[in-house]
């Protein structure tokens, strides 16, 4: 989607009125402490030498400069100093214990806009940025520069009135009261977001029914299982008919049914009450599921920003050809053979370059095939392929 | 101005004053000697009018929003006051448990003065019933402020520390709110309500008859040395922002060590010992002090001081705690720890 086009042909004003979520320019960075890699850690023998020394790769690089390390993060490094000079010097005592402070770059300028009704899956390797962004649009953090925007107001300044409209889920946390039955968490809910009678009562019936909370209403949260926590609190932070809403880590924990079971709840929530979602999660295949728009960041910059069917476009959108056989292995000109086992083989194969039809013609020629299967490339190993390629680029800065 | 213009002003003041009764009644009628008054200063009758309807209307839904935003804090008050009972009422045997700890540790903190000043016929000029003023005044103070403390309000360092501010800040409230709603009044007020009866008893054995404003200076005192408590505890309580780990109980320990010094009467105390203690770490403040402003026993120039610092407290404390809070939005602590969540 290209944010310019749309400024382009509608006045901003306009434009930000039909927009959920705008990130512009957003840059995040932290500072922390950290124990400083000697060299001998890294297995080299000289010292830290004045005026350089190494990164957690080994590669030498200039001190003060800016570098990045494998794991994609910014860093600034200390001054140069001798030894001696930094242990009686400024300090001191942090180059006893071996302590620096360092920068991290969670987001480099990242933006985008989410338009509302929009069902849009936010992923990228740990440590991406993803949760920072979450925190960002949610108030819980500033940003170092740029701006957020959800639902035309600022997540700092129209905190109150923004946070009527807005569901917050993190995964690794609940916001239900610990020790008070899950149904008392929803009242403290509806007097705190000072829900009408009737809202509540429409909404309390749809969670209930829907994410099948029946059960465990009564319970009280300390009591109850990972997936059915996040039952309630998906069912909670529904009460008060956010209008947008930003899930990280949703499925975490969740067993099979119960993922399904809020892929689907989710899925309709969007087509037909047209919340707009933004959702982050590891498991690539959920979020092709609900979302179809996909938002890929790497090391804090944005990498991609698209469909789940352009990303595999990306990592060269090689079609899986599973061919079950008497045990004799396929001669199959133009296809990769994979693997092979007990008379199932894999192969992949460059649709561009050997047709369909010329696939199956050259597939009616081999002897013995009992089975065949077509798939898309499974999107978790895209996104492994995708990962993988893009570390790679980090090892080259 | 001269005399015509003069009496055209006075005119127009009153055509203005007299429209804007007729539009509260909702009556556009046009009072008489109005078209020539328009005439002469060319004033747009319906602009006139449709500003003082648009200023009424806006007085209206001020008026109403206050007393919407009153009625709305009322019943958050109740709902937190609901889940205390529930907690409390749960099961017998829990509640039974709950109320003789409370009792006990109650009895336990002022025992130990006040049969001192009982056996002694009172401490450093103040006599028993004195003694017992003071012990019960430090207790509705602390006991005021405990029952308010269901969200941790007087301990924001574990707010801070606990990661529990992440929580706070998805709630569309604003924050002062949100602190001071959650009460507990079933499960933290006995001490409170020990206090009350103390004070009634100490009250009623006082010789000296008190004046007709003396109630009000005693909610005043109390309100001064629970902002003193507090002040002190959020002032600490910013360091958190920058240590949450180190200084999650920063709040506690500041709290209850003044908590533990209170109860001792400065009377007759030499000054390297009262001197610190009604600065540096104002427990002095807490009750003894406040109780001989009570007891008439300080000079008028005395009185002011711990409203005044209260006030110097308070905002010291609200510049380090929102410059505080500036820096924990800016860097984030990460850090959500097991009793991170609301309990
Ligand atoms: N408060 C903080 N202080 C220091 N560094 C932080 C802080 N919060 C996040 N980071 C760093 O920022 C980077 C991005 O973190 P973030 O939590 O956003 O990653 P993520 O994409 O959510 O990863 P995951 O998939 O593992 O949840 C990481 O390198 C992390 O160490
Ligand atoms: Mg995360």
């Amino acid at each position: 989607m290209s944010k310019k086009g749309l400024t382009d042909t509608v006045p901003a004003a306009i434009a930000h009125k039909d927009m959920a979520v705008i990130v512009s320019s957003v840059s995040k960075s932290f500072t922390r402490w950290q124990r400083k890699e000697r060299p001998q850690e890294q297995g080299a023998s000289e010292e830290i030498s004045d005026g350089a020394s190494r990164d957690s790769n080994g590669t030498s690089r200039n001190s003060g400069k800016a570098s990045r390390d494998s794991g994609g993060e910014c860093f600034l490094q200390e001054k140069p100093g001798s030894r001696q000079k930094r242990i009686f010097g400024k300090g001191g005592i942090r180059t006893v214990f071996g302590q620096e402070k360092r920068t991290v770059t969670a987001l480099d300028d990242v933006s985008f806009q989410v338009k509302r009704g929009e069902f849009v899956a936010y992923a990228g390797p740990n440590g991406a940025g993803k949760s920072t962004t979450m925190k960002l649009l949610a108030g819980m953090l500033q940003p170092t520069a740029g701006s957020v925007s959800v639902l035309g107001m600022s997540p700092e300044k129209d905190r109150i009135r923004l946070m009527r409209k807005l569901g917050v889920l993190f995964g690794n946390r609940t916001e239900l009261w610990w020790d008070h039955p899950v149904i008392q968490s929803f009242e403290w809910k509806k007097v705190v977001w000072d829900i009408p009678e009737a809202v509540y009562r429409r909404n309390l019936g749809m969670v209930t029914e829907l994410l099948d909370i029946g059960e465990i209403r009564n319970t009280f949260a300390r009591e109850l299982s990972l997936g059915q926590r996040m039952r309630a609190d998906l069912g909670m932070m529904l009460l008060h008919s956010p209008e947008v809403i930003l899930l990280d880590e949703p499925t975490l924990g969740l067993d099979v049914v119960a993922k399904r079971q809020m892929i689907e709840f989710l899925k309709r929530l969007n087509r037909e009450e047209g919340v707009t979602i933004l959702v982050t999660s590891h498991d690539m295949d959920d979020l092709e599921e609900m979302a179809r728009r996909i938002l890929m960041i790497s090391r804090g910059k944005l990498v991609y920003d698209g469909s789940f069917d352009g990303l595999r476009d990306i990592a060269g959108n090689l079609t899986h050809l599973t061919v079950t056989t008497d045990g004799r292995v396929p001669e199959l000109a133009g296809c990769r053979l994979l693997e092979g086992k007990n008379g199932v083989f894999q192969f992949e194969v460059d649709l561009t370059r050997l047709p369909i039809r010329g696939m199956l013609e050259r597939l009616s020629q081999a002897d013995g095939i009992l089975d065949i299967e077509i798939r898309k490339p499974p999107i978790e190993q895209v996104i492994a392929q995708l990962y993988q390629a893009w570390k790679c680029d980090a090892a080259d800065f | 101005m001269d005399k015509t213009k003069e009496q055209n002003f006075q005119e127009s003041v009153r055509l203005k004053s007299a429209h804007v009764k007729e539009t509260a009644s909702a009556e556009k009628s046009v009072p008489a000697g109005y078209e020539a008054f328009q005439e002469e200063y060319a004033v747009d009758n319906d602009k006139v009018f449709q500003k003082t309807q648009s200023c009424l209307r806006k007085k209206h839904s001020r008026q109403k929003k206050k007393a919407s935003g009153i009625r709305r804090y009322f019943r958050l008050l109740g709902i937190y006051a609901r889940m205390d009972l529930a907690s409390l009422t749960r099961d017998a045997k829990f509640m039974a448990i709950v109320l003789t700890a409370d009792i006990v540790s109650n009895i336990s903190t002022i025992s130990g003065i006040f049969l001192l000043a009982w056996k002694f016929g009172g401490i450093g000029g103040m006599d028993r019933f004195e003694v017992l003023f003071m012990l019960a005044y430090g207790n509705i103070v602390m006991g005021f402020l405990n029952m308010m403390g269901g969200c941790n309000a007087l301990f924001p360092s574990r707010i801070i520390g606990r990661g529990q501010w992440e929580h706070m800040f998805i709630m569309p409230l604003p924050y002062a709110v949100q602190l001071t709603v959650g009460i507990f009044p079933f499960t933290g007020s006995s001490s409170l309500i020990s206090g009350i009866a103390m004070l009634a008893m100490a009250i009623c054995h006082m010789e000296a008859a008190l004046p007709w404003w003396w109630p009000g200076m005693l909610l005043f005192q109390l309100i001064v040395s629970m902002a003193i408590v507090t002040a002190a505890s959020y002032l600490f309580s910013s360091l958190a922002f920058y240590a949450p780990i180190q200084c999650e109980e920063i709040a506690s320990t500041v709290v209850y060590s003044c908590d533990h010094a209170k109860s001792f009467p400065l009377s007759g105390m030499p000054p390297y010992i009262r001197c610190p203690l009604l600065t540096i770490f104002p427990a002095g403040l807490l009750a003894w002090f406040p109780s001989m402003i009570l007891l008439g026993k300080t000079t008028t120039l005395q009185n002011f001081y711990p409203a005044v610092f209260a006030l110097f407290l308070s905002l010291i404390a609200a510049y380090f705690f929102r410059k505080g809070f500036r820096y924990y939005v800016k860097k984030g602590i990460n850090r959500y720890s097991a009793g991170g969540h609301r309990s």
